[in-house]
């Protein structure tokens, strides 16, 4: 069996803060890859990457492959509210002087992203690129992982909540019950750092056990 | 994928890079086509909005380097 995992931040270790830290050996892709040791992996773990950019990875470089399974976990870098776009903000970072050091301040301020609502990809081409890797990969099982954060990720990021089923929703219009819900769970069961987005150990365990509990209804191990 | 879109773009690659039709695959890439370099490489995406009346950006097109990601690229503007 050959599984390809593609995945943003949460799918990496965390080693701050102390109190959230996750070992390689505690995370969900690590977790499956105990289970199904008889399988071959290829997995690809981006902080703050688009799913688009994420996806485009593996159309570029493993449609030979044909992977059985692939799991996916991206779409929230790509629908949470931001206060300024990406090119704004590298040329604020950028910038020197006191003009700089006060927009710094101010680019992740909840009241701003309340105001500008800014994100990164549109509905639409988030539909586009996810319509695309089932084009691309359609003898492939593909699983997805529901964006999920806490709730109260809402107060950091105004509007998050909102964007993120409207993103979902998407998700399930494609991938119908291959989208595996983890929000309730998550968030009843203690699963997320103290940043409200990614996961702890408890949360990492709970998506493994989700995953496996998918595959296994497969057929394909 | 639909295999209207696939014949269309098939008959483009088969125009642009002077191949015959059934040397044009699912398997095609840009390392298996001799002609796919970058000028037709430009002319493939110049001659694909024409057909599908789309406008690609820069990043999508430099993501065409098979077959496949050009046909699926295309299907989901679609």
């Amino acid at each position: 069996m050959k599984i390809l995992i593609l995945t943003e931040s949460a799918g990496n270790p965390r080693s701050f803060p102390v109190e959230d830290m996750t070992e390689l050996e505690e995370t969900y892709p690590y977790l499956i890859r105990e289970e199904y040791k008889h399988a071959v992996f290829w997995q690809l773990s981006y902080g703050n990457i688009t799913t688009e950019e994420l996806t485009s990875q593996a159309c570029a470089y493993l449609t030979h492959w044909n992977p059985d399974l692939i799991i996916v976990h991206s779409g929230l870098n790509d629908c949470r509210p931001e206060a300024f776009t990406d090119f704004q903000k590298y040329i604020i970072t950028n910038l020197s002087g006191r003009l700089a050091q006060y927009l710094k301040k101010y680019m992740y301020h909840p009241k701003l992203i309340k105001i500008r609502k800014i994100q990164r990809v549109s509905a639409r081409r988030f539909r586009k690129t996810i319509k695309k890797l089932k084009l691309i990969f359609n003898d492939s099982n593909i699983i997805w992982l529901e964006i999920s954060v806490d709730d109260s990720y809402d107060e950091i990021r105004p509007g998050v909540i909102r964007r993120m089923a409207k993103y979902n929703s998407i998700l399930k219009e494609f991938y119908k019950d291959n989208v595996i819900n983890l929000q309730a769970e998550l968030s009843r069961e203690n699963g997320f750092t103290t940043d409200k987005l990614h996961w702890n150990s408890t949360g990492h365990k709970l998506v493994a056990r989700k995953l496996i509990e998918k595959i296994n209804t497969l057929n394909i191990t | 994928m639909s295999e209207m879109i696939n014949g269309r773009v098939k008959n483009i690659m088969s125009t642009v890079f002077e191949l015959p039709l059934n040397q044009i695959t699912n398997d095609s890439t840009m390392y298996s086509i001799p002609k796919w370099d970058s000028l037709n490489h430009m002319r493939l995406v110049i001659a694909l909005e024409e057909e599908f009346n789309i406008k690609f950006d820069q990043e999508e097109m430099e993501t065409f380097i098979t077959f496949k990601i050009v046909s699926a690229t295309i299907a989901s503007y679609l």
